[in-house]
Parts: C-alpha cells; structure tokens; sequence
C-alpha cells in the first residue's frame, strides 16, 4: 500500500507529460551522446560543456578553447570548429557523430541570455544518507578560481573534502595554485584516474592526446595534484613544471614495496586519514615541441612515497611521444619506462576522410609495468601480467547513415597459473545509426570473448571461455518543438543467462520549466547478464544505473531556471521484484544553482 | 531536628536536579552538550529551525548571514527553560553592530544550573556579494562546567549564506562547527550541522520555509512553518518538525522599536513544553 502515492504521482506526470507532450539543453546532449552507458564522460568534460550552455555567444577563441577540451570530439571536429569564425558556416557533414550532436546542442543554446560568471551549486543527493556538496567556480578569458566542498553520506566530519585552484593566464603562461591535474599523451605516465574505455564511443577518444594542464574540479575521481604547476612557451618549444603533493590509499612495507589502491573513485581526506594511508610528493617535467607535421614531447616524473611509519619509496618514469598528420594520415604513440624501469608502447594510425575514418592502435604493456600516474586504455586493470593487444575501429558515413565498427584483440603477457596459457580474448562492436531531422535510430551489437578464471584455494581454475553479447536499440524522436523521447531496448546474454531491458523517456520543455519522466523494466537472470542505462541525472551529472535484477525503475526530475538561477529536483524508485509489491527504494538529488 | 529534614529536603532536591541533568544528558541523541538551539522565541515559534526564518536577533547565532538584513544596530535577548524545567535554564544575548557595507556581532549564550552549565560567547561577521547572496560566519567559544569534574572549552567555526532567488524566495545554507570541535580528554565531538532551506515572503506580511537539517551523527530532520502579520506591530506563527516530532506556536507584539516575542515548542515524543520569551531593540538613529 505504501507505494500507491508515489505511482500514482508518477502516473500523473506521465499522462502531463504525454498531454504537453522538444527538449534541448546538455541533458538531452548527455543522454544522446554516443557512448556506452558504463562509460560516462570524464566529469571535466561535463563542466565545459556546463559553461557552453550558460554562456556561449559566438565562436571566439576563448570558447574554441574550451571545445578543445571536450574528449569526445576528435581531431577533425576540432578543426572544424577552429578554422570556421560563424557557427553557421560548420559543415556538419565534416563532424564525427558526437561531433554532430555538440553542433545541434550549441545551435540549440539561448545566445540572448546574459548570466555572470561566478556559477555556484548546491547539491544534496539522499540515499540511505545525504551527500551535500558546494562548488563555487568564477571562469573568465584569463583566469579561473573554484572552490569545492563537500560531505559525503555517512561521513562525521561536515567538511571530508575541500578543494581549491586559482588558475591564471597571462601571455607568458598560464600558472595554477591549488588542485590540478595533468594529462599528458596517451595515459602511460599521465592520465586521469579513469582510463579511456573501448567501446563505440571510443574510436576518436583513444587517438587523442591528454589535455595538459587543468584545474582539478572533480569531487568524483581521485589523483589530483595539490600544489604548482607553470606551463610556459618559448620559440622552441612548451614547457610544464609542477611540485605538488598528494594523499593517496596505499600502504608501504619495511622492504620498500608498495601498493597503491585504485578505484578510481574519489576518497576523502578523512577517509584517507583513517586509513593512514600514504602522501606523495611529485615532480613532473613537461616539454613539448610544435613541429609543422605534428607534435613530439619528452615527460618526466619523480615522486618519492611517504607513509606515517615513515618507511619511504623513490620511484621515477619518463615517456616520449608524438603526434604527427601526414595528409589524411596520423601517426600517433607514446613510449614510457615506468617503475624499475619496466617499458610500455602504445602506438597508432588513423586516416580521416569526409565520410570515412579508420584507426588502428597496438599496445604492449610488460609485465608489472606501472607508473603512479599511468592508466592507459586496457582490458585487465592488474598489471602483474601485463598486456598485448590491438584495437581497430572504422566509422563510414553515407547521407542519413552512420555505421560505427571496432575489435580489440588483447592477452596477457605472462600467465599467472603454470598450467594455462596466458588469458587471452577479443572483443568487437558494430553500430549501426539513422539520422532523420527528427528521428535518429541506432541499433549495436558487442561481443566479448574472453578467458574465465575463478579464484580457487590453490591458484585460479581455468574453465571454458566466458561469451557476452550486448543488443542494444534505441531511437530518439523530436515530436514537436518542446517535446522529445527516447526508447531503448537492452539484452545481454552472458553464457547461458540472459537479461533484458526496456526504458522509454520523455523530456518535455515548458517555458522555463523542464520535466524529465523515465520508466525502465527489466528482466535479468545473473548479474553477468546485467544491463546498463542511462539514469535520470541532474545538471552536470551523467551517472548509468547498473540494472542486475528483475524489476522497476521509476524516474522524474523537473528543473526552474532563470537569468539567476536554476532550481532542479531528481526522485527515482526502484522496485527489485515484477509486481512492485514491495518497498521501493528511494534515491533523490536537489541542486541549486545560482549565476552572479 | 528540623535542621536534619532540611539538609535532607536539600540532598533530595540535589538529587532531582542531577537525575535530570543525568537523564536528559545519557539520552544524548536527544540533547547532548551544545545542541539547544538559542533561537529567539518568533523562530521557535516557527518551527524552531537553525535557520533565522524571522531575520530578527537571536536567529543569528546559527545564520549568521542574516545579520546582514538588519542595517541598524540592534540588541536582543532571550530567555526560557527548557522542557518547562527551571534547573534547565536557557539563555541568550546578541548584539548586532553594522560596520560599513558589513555587519558583526557578538552573542553569549548559556543554558544548565549550577552543576551543569554551558556558555558559548560568538564572534560574527557578515557581507554581502552583488545583492544576491548574502554570507556569514561565526567564531564559537564553548565553554563547559560540571560540577566535581572540572571545566573544558574549545574554538568551533560556524558557515552561512543566502541567495536571493526572487523578490519572494530565498535559499538559505548553513554549516555550523565545520572545524570538527571536540571537547574533553575523550575528544567529545560537538554538534555539526548542515542545514538548508528555502524561505517565502510575501510583503512582509506573510513568511513561509521548508527546511532539512542534520546533525552528521544522526538522521535529519524536516522543519516547516509560516507567520501571519497583519499589522506591522504584530505576528503570528505556528510551525513543526520531524526526528524527533515538534509542535510550535508563538506571536511577537512591535508597539515602537521594541520587539517582544513569545514562542512554545512542544515535544511530542517527551510531551513537555518549553516556552521562550524574547526581547529586541533596534536604535532608530543607527543607519
């Protein structure tokens, strides 16, 4: 009985929705974007775009700094984007397919609206507990401040985690005093604390360099450097020096081995604090040359590892890379030397044509390999075995259609049962996408076949291969100018299990109001067969829901806004059983965000 | 003869007086040390939020952002006990002095008899950033007192600040004792709240607000209510609360630059009462 009101609330919206019945705006980017759902976008690429919708005016030099940044554009896009003055004159034919979609989503943007540049957010997000996060960030042609706050749920102490960066440009530099975090190459020595993931949405992501230099605005991922960075260009050449320290969750033995724990996720300095866990300090060495066919950069990191115990641990690597355009060819790769100087490669070929792209990248990754800030894209996050592997894509575009195709071929270097071969296996993705003006449909397939080892009292046991297929269909449909929908059909056959899944969406703009309503079924028989979604997300999120269960997800989220601010509400329940006789649970999220 | 019932009257009396302290302190999920709320009595009236929903006085000592509505300097005081309880007295004195385009103020505040007793003397200051939102933040000093164990102070922090939706709403946040204080040779951790709320106002004659607040050791509470005036001399509020249940009621009488509030707070989960009287002066001359 409990559950009545909040379906009948859910029923009653639908059918306003439905009645009201085009939304725009990053949301609806961020749901259509090719990408798969348990891969979302870096969390800096969604504040860019954040500061796209609430300012871009016209295509100036500072706004083409900004697009640069997004990851999920690719080289070409970028171009695009630089060598054209008026938006008017991009030919979208020339974009890739998430480069289409950021062009629809800054057509769409209100270019009348006039808001400050101080942009600060209140978060609570409630389940089980409150997390309550404050950020408060000014961005404007030559400097950037941002402060973050934050209390995650169960945490007793009202401020875990404070973090701050005061970044400014001059025409000598650009200097950052605070948190920062430094990308570099392909992720070998420097990366974020998420790797580049394979996938459909990937093909233009993994042939691109990291993004240098940027203030750390995350409160989701770990590994951002508190202390100085200075980025300086001379005629012959960039070059980057940064002294900072970090906290990280790890341990140091009497022997001087150490271990570094890596979710990816970020840990707060109370935790960490609790943990006793253990502070490094770094060094990093940039430089970079310009040449007219590319780009060549040598880097250099030294970090030494404290823990309270203080047993202590140096630990050095170094990588050259390039980056070179040849016609419509790029070669692209990195070299790195890690720690006690273990080696990885990673290198590239891609081609670019109007309607045709294909890239192809080896990787060969030895052996306990590891770098403290290395995570470049693999398919085994342990690195004691190392890895081989080669990955290729190729997107074709012809009129309305759009077909996306990748394999990976990967095996691990040593095997680590001396009974076994190496774990090997292959992974593959095709999709396929129609473009009308107000219909786009996509429909992927992907595969996954990889060697399944179980842990075992006495060293792992090897059985046969472990088989995944993911079906995927999804069509999106503008109904009228305020109003938009998405549905989309999941199923995952992992060996002999199988889950399956439906979600429908309806995003409907209503002066400065917009509502979100999302319901998903599902049917899932083992939590291999697990399927994945997009979740009903406030601005500037972009989380999936996970579904490994029978059942129900019922989502709404309406947001306000106006010149000063937005006002916006998430609730989802989700019911673990068909008949919803039992009680949901609850997630919901409120932020407010004021413009100064 | 009569002098031994005496000294007896006295033990028990004695013995009343530390079984209350003793009670109400072991149900410390209720009330441990510092976490009555010095409000004045409208804004118990309302609800009893840490938020200062009546933007009069004693409501700074937790928001301390609102100081900056008043531009006048101002004094107020607030006295009441606890659960109707008169070994659990409670009180509070603040002064609000505009100094340029900021405000600052200073507040003592006490509650507890002669065995137990807490004091808490506050540093504000307060701004405003381009009309829209208002800040504020305060320095606690706790200072504690049991009797036969000695004294213990600490330094606490205290955070918070209002946007200006509209002409009618306003968001209000507030963090109190983000320092992470602790009292004692067992490092007894005070109080830490977070807070936020969103306040209605219609022409001053009508005030409205939702707010959740959370002590971080504990689940939150929701508080609500909403005041009536209509004369400027005169007000009228009722408001409630969850975790744990409360029921409120009060109303505050202006004749001049005097303000006197009255406000009772019932608990339900206890059934008694606490009733609070208030008084404010503002000096006409002081813009």
């Amino acid at each position: 009985m409990e559950d009545i009101p909040i379906k009948l609330v859910y029923l009653t919206l639908f059918l306003f929705l439905i009645d009201l019945g085009q939304a725009q705006g990053l949301n609806h980017f961020l749901s259509q974007i090719n990408r798969d759902e348990e891969n979302p976008l870096p969390e800096d690429d969604i504040y860019a775009l954040e500061y796209i919708e609430n300012h871009f005016r016209e295509l100036n030099p500072f706004f083409i700094s900004q697009i640069e940044k997004m990851t999920f554009l690719d080289e070409n896009d970028i171009q695009q984007f630089k060598s054209q003055k008026e938006l008017s004159a991009i030919s979208k034919k020339q974009l890739s397919n998430n480069g289409e979609l950021f062009f629809e989503f800054i057509e769409t943007l209100n270019k009348q609206r006039s808001i400050g540049d101080i942009h600060i957010k209140q978060y609570f997000t409630f389940k089980n507990d409150v997390q309550y996060r404050w950020t408060s960030r000014l961005n404007k042609e030559n400097k950037a401040i941002g402060l973050l706050v934050e209390r995650d749920a169960f945490e007793t102490q009202a401020l875990d985690h404070v973090g701050l960066y005061i970044g400014i440009k001059t025409d000598k530099g650009e200097i950052i005093v605070g948190d920062y975090q430094i990308n570099h190459a392909y992720g070998l020595l420097l990366w974020r604390s998420v790797p580049v993931k394979k996938g459909i949405g990937s093909i233009g992501q993994l042939s691109r360099r990291g993004k240098g230099l940027r203030p750390y605005k995350s409160s989701h991922e770990n590994w951002a450097i508190r202390g100085l960075a200075y980025q300086w260009g001379t005629e012959k050449g960039q070059f980057l020096v940064s002294i900072g320290y970090t906290d990280r969750d790890g341990s140091i033995d009497t022997l001087g081995s150490y271990s570094i724990y890596e979710t990816g996720i970020h840990v707060s300095a109370t935790e960490l604090g609790r943990k006793d866990g253990i502070s490094e300090n770094s060094l990093i060495v940039n430089y970079e040359h310009t040449f007219k066919l590319g780009v060549f950069g040598l880097c250099v990191l030294y970090a030494n590892l404290k823990d309270k115990g203080k047993n202590f641990v140096e630990t050095k690597g170094q990588s050259i890379y390039f980056d070179s355009k040849i016609k419509q060819v790029r070669l692209f790769g990195e070299f790195a030397l890690g720690h006690q100087n273990t080696s990885a490669s990673y290198f590239g070929i891609k081609t670019d044509n109007r309607q045709f792209k294909y890239v192809a990248i080896l990787r060969n990754y030895s052996p306990e390999y590891f770098s403290l800030r290395s995570n470049p894209s693999t398919e085994w996050s342990s690195k004691s075995a190392g890895e081989r592997g080669i990955y290729q894509g190729f997107t074709f575009k012809l009129n309305r259609h759009r077909i996306t195709f990748y394999n990976d071929l990967f095996r691990k270097q040593i095997s680590t049962s001396i009974e076994a071969f190496p774990e090997s296996g292959l992974e593959s993705g095709i999709q396929y996408e129609w473009r009308a003006s107000k219909t786009i449909v996509r429909v992927r397939f992907k595969t996954e076949k990889k060697t399944r080892s179980t842990p075992q009292f006495i060293g792992e046991v090897y059985s046969n291969n472990n088989l995944t297929n993911r079906y995927q269909a999804t069509t999106y449909h503008s109904y009228a100018k305020d109003l938009k929908s998405k549905l989309q059909i999941n199923i995952t056959e992992s060996n002999e299990d199988i889950g399956y899944g439906i979600n429908y969406r309806l995003d409907k703009n209503w002066h400065q109001w917009n509502f979100i309503f999302d319901g998903t079924s599902s049917s899932v028989e083992s939590f291999d067969a697990r399927i994945y979604f997009w979740d009903v997300n406030l601005p500037g999120e972009m989380r999936s829901r996970m579904v490994s269960f029978s059942g129900h997800n019922l989502g709404f989220r309406f947001s306000y806004s106006n010149n000063s601010y937005r006002l916006s509400m998430r609730l989802s329940s989700t019911w673990k059983n068909l008949n919803f006789k039992i009680k949901p649970v609850v997630s919901s999220g409120l932020l407010l965000e004021s413009f100064f | 003869m009569s002098s031994c019932f005496l000294v007896r009257i006295g033990q028990r009396n004695l013995l009343f007086i530390k079984r209350v302290v003793y009670n109400l302190l072991s149900i410390s999920l209720l009330f441990g040390a510092f976490e009555t709320i010095p409000n004045s009595a409208y804004n118990l009236a309302l609800g009893n939020p840490i938020i200062n929903v009546s933007g009069m006085g004693n409501g700074a000592f937790y928001d301390s952002g609102s100081l900056s509505k008043n531009r006048k300097i101002h004094f107020s005081g607030t006295v009441g006990n606890k659960f109707g309880l008169s070994e659990l007295k409670e009180s509070s004195w603040l002064i609000g002095l505009p100094y340029g385009q900021y405000n600052t103020g200073f507040g003592v505040r006490t509650f507890g008899n002669h065995l137990y007793q807490e004091t808490v003397i506050n540093f504000f200051g307060a701004g405003q950033l381009k009309n829209k939102l208002s800040w504020g933040c305060s320095i606690n000093y706790y200072h504690i007192f049991i009797q036969d164990y000695g004294n213990t102070s600490t330094l606490g922090i205290g955070l918070s600040w209002r946007s200006n939706l509209s002409k009618n709403f306003t968001f209000v946040g507030l963090l109190n004792n983000i320092n992470h204080p602790s009292l004692g040779k067992d490092q007894e951790a005070l109080p830490q709240i977070i807070s936020s709320g969103l306040l209605y106002r219609f022409e001053n004659k009508i005030k409205a607000y939702l707010s959740w607040e959370q002590d971080i050791e504990y689940s939150g509470s929701i508080k609500f209510g909403c005041s009536y005036s209509p004369l400027p001399y005169l007000g009228f509020a009722i408001g409630g609360g969850s975790n744990p249940g409360i029921t409120t009621a009060g109303f505050f009488i202006s004749p001049s630059t005097f303000r006197i509030e009255y406000g009772i707070i019932s608990y339900e989960s206890i059934g008694r009462y606490s009733h609070k009287i208030s008084i404010s002066y503002f000096i006409p001359f002081s813009y």
